[in-house]
């Protein structure tokens, strides 16, 4: 396909001028030159980053960019992650919570996880109140999580929280299409599970918008093509073999025949 | 009905395909002039005349999907007499104007291409998915539309809508060769994917439908044995591709309505060409030597 990469001309892509010219209109040169070495970084040992196709490549720079989230290892932010194909920005709970206190959405976000034996309780409503006290466990302990939550402050000092416990954590796990992160980090995608939800409930801005969209068209959502969305809506039609009735010369169900007194010696 | 220029928009049953590409509905922009104006404005202009392989490409529309249809408009004539011309002599001139009235008005079709538009029709019936796409529905209904940015009046004329209210438009493509390869390329050679868009937005307009909600699909059948079929959908990103190619010439058909002048060319200065990658350069002895003058400007 001419949309593909092929293995040695990733970096032409990643030093695009075009990538860098977006990339410019947004942030300066020194920021430019920070996230392209995290992203060559990222690229350098990863072979299925290094075909996937132009097109998502460059979003998923660009991306960074227009969300203000580093590739940066170290802040564990935001991760360049190939899938289908496609090369996808992922966002870690941390990025999330970052690209809204930037874009001044909120003075501050933070989520937490539940686990097992903690003491926690929550009431909304109009004198909304939640109550959490971590149970301190054992090295060898291994509790389970079982609700995630997410607290906004914003700018005129009212919190905002949204609770979700293990059941709606399951549901989303149900709905991703990759369960390896599930499986080893479950607690810290249940608090971006939250965030996400939280997001919804605070003011919008543009870099958060591109962040949710991102994390959706790759993570959350799965991408259903037209092409399987045609397939299902014909999915409860039966196909009927149809035969042409020699006498009538007109073509009818060939359950028909069945009940056609000339039948015997028909040709059709 | 009396089908005119100033019609509301809406979905209408009771226009022929006569009456769809007829003068009393010329002012209305349909995809084949957006598909001429493509080109260059002038030409979107011209009077158009049916080629033979658009003739083929009639037949077998009404074949599959207005059979009760198919034989008032088309009739398979034992002889086809040779068509005068300047020269001709006034036998041959009398014979032709004979069979053309025996035609009755119908258009003439051979029988070697109404055997092939069976065998097509056979073998969309025997593929599994798309016997199902065309098992149910209305044909050749046309849809009349506001365009939202320009004002200009739209109008689409999809070849199959499946009943149900599925949100899905069909469009059967006779064509040589029907693999996803090819067809893809199609879809941008001949305006597949700008149709795609037009049709899409005029279902939404007049149903109030969301884009998310409507599937366009292609069938797509090849006019040779074995008769390929292949169903195909396009990704979000070639719809949007064809979208916006439709807004763009619909733009561009705005300004020339304006101006009242549909331009011959496309650039009304110079355009500078390159070398398109398959022109290869050969190295041979002595090509430097040569090549310094060419960059000294001694040509």
């Amino acid at each position: 396909m001419a949309d593909e990469v092929k293995k040695q001309d990733y970096k032409v892509v990643i030093y695009d001028k075009k990538i860098k010219e977006r990339f410019l209109e947004i942030v300066d040169e020194k920021t430019y030159n920070k996230e392209i070495i995290f992203a060559k970084q990222a690229f350098d040992g990863n072979d299925a980053l290094q075909k996937c196709t132009i097109n998502s490549i460059r979003n998923s720079i660009v991306n960074i960019a227009l969300t203000g989230a580093s590739l940066n290892p170290a802040l564990q932010q935001a991760f360049l992650i190939p899938r289908k194909g496609k090369c996808c920005l992922d966002f870690s709970y941390r990025g999330l919570c970052k690209i809204a206190v930037d874009s001044e959405s909120v003075y501050d976000i933070d989520a937490t996880a539940v686990f097992e034996g903690d003491e926690f309780d929550y009431e909304m409503g109009l004198y909304p109140r939640l109550v959490h006290k971590p149970k301190m466990h054992d090295k060898d302990e291994k509790p389970e999580v079982i609700a995630a939550y997410a607290i906004a402050t914003l700018h005129h000092g009212i919190k905002k929280f949204v609770v979700i416990d293990r059941e709606k954590i399951d549901r989303a796990r149900k709905s991703a299409q990759y369960d390896v992160v599930w499986k080893a980090h479950l607690d810290e995608m249940a608090k971006k599970t939250a965030v996400k939800l939280l997001y919804k409930l605070l003011p919008q801005t543009e870099k958060m918008s591109v962040a949710v969209k991102s994390l959706n068209e790759h993570e959350g959502i799965k991408e259903v093509t037209n092409a399987e969305k045609l397939i299902d809506k014909f999915k409860d039609e039966e196909t009927v073999d149809m035969v042409t009735c020699p006498e009538t010369e007109q073509e009818i169900p060939k359950t028909d025949c069945e009940t056609c007194d000339k039948k015997d010696g028909c040709p059709a | 009905m009396g089908v005119k220029d100033n019609m509301e928009q809406g979905i209408y049953h009771n226009i022929n395909s006569k009456e769809y590409h007829g003068e009393a509905m010329a002012n209305i922009v349909s995809n084949s002039y957006l598909g001429r104006l493509a080109k260059v404005p002038a030409y979107a202009r011209l009077p158009q005349e049916e080629t033979e392989a658009m003739k083929f490409g009639r037949a077998f529309h009404t074949y599959v999907l207005e059979y009760e249809v198919f034989t008032k408009e088309f009739i398979v004539p034992d002889f086809f007499p040779t068509k005068p011309n300047k020269r001709s002599t006034q036998k041959t001139i009398d014979t032709y104007e004979e069979w053309e009235c025996e035609l009755l008005g119908k258009q003439p079709i051979t029988k070697d291409d109404l055997e092939t538009i069976d065998r097509m029709r056979d073998s969309i019936v025997q593929h599994p998915f798309a016997s199902k796409l065309f098992k149910e529905g209305i044909s050749e209904t046309t849809i009349i539309w506001d365009d939202i940015y320009t004002g200009l009046k739209c109008k689409v004329r999809p070849d199959r809508i499946p009943s149900g209210n599925k949100g899905v438009i069909l469009d059967l493509k006779s064509t040589a060769n029907a693999s996803a390869f090819a067809f893809r390329n199609d879809c941008v050679k001949f305006g597949y994917a700008r149709e795609c868009g037009m049709y899409m937005e005029g279902f939404a307009m007049v149903k109030n439908a969301l884009f998310k909600d409507l599937v366009f699909a292609f069938i797509a059948v090849e006019k040779e044995p074995p008769y390929r079929v292949e169903v195909y959908t396009l990704d979000i990103d070639f719809v949007q591709y064809g979208w916006l190619e439709f807004h763009r010439l619909l733009q561009i058909e705005k300004e020339c309505r304006e101006k009242n002048f549909w331009p011959h060319y496309i650039n009304a200065g110079a355009e500078e060409l390159t070398k398109p990658p398959f022109a290869k350069s050969w190295e041979w002895d002595g090509q430097d030597s040569i090549q310094k003058d060419f960059s000294m400007g001694d040509r």
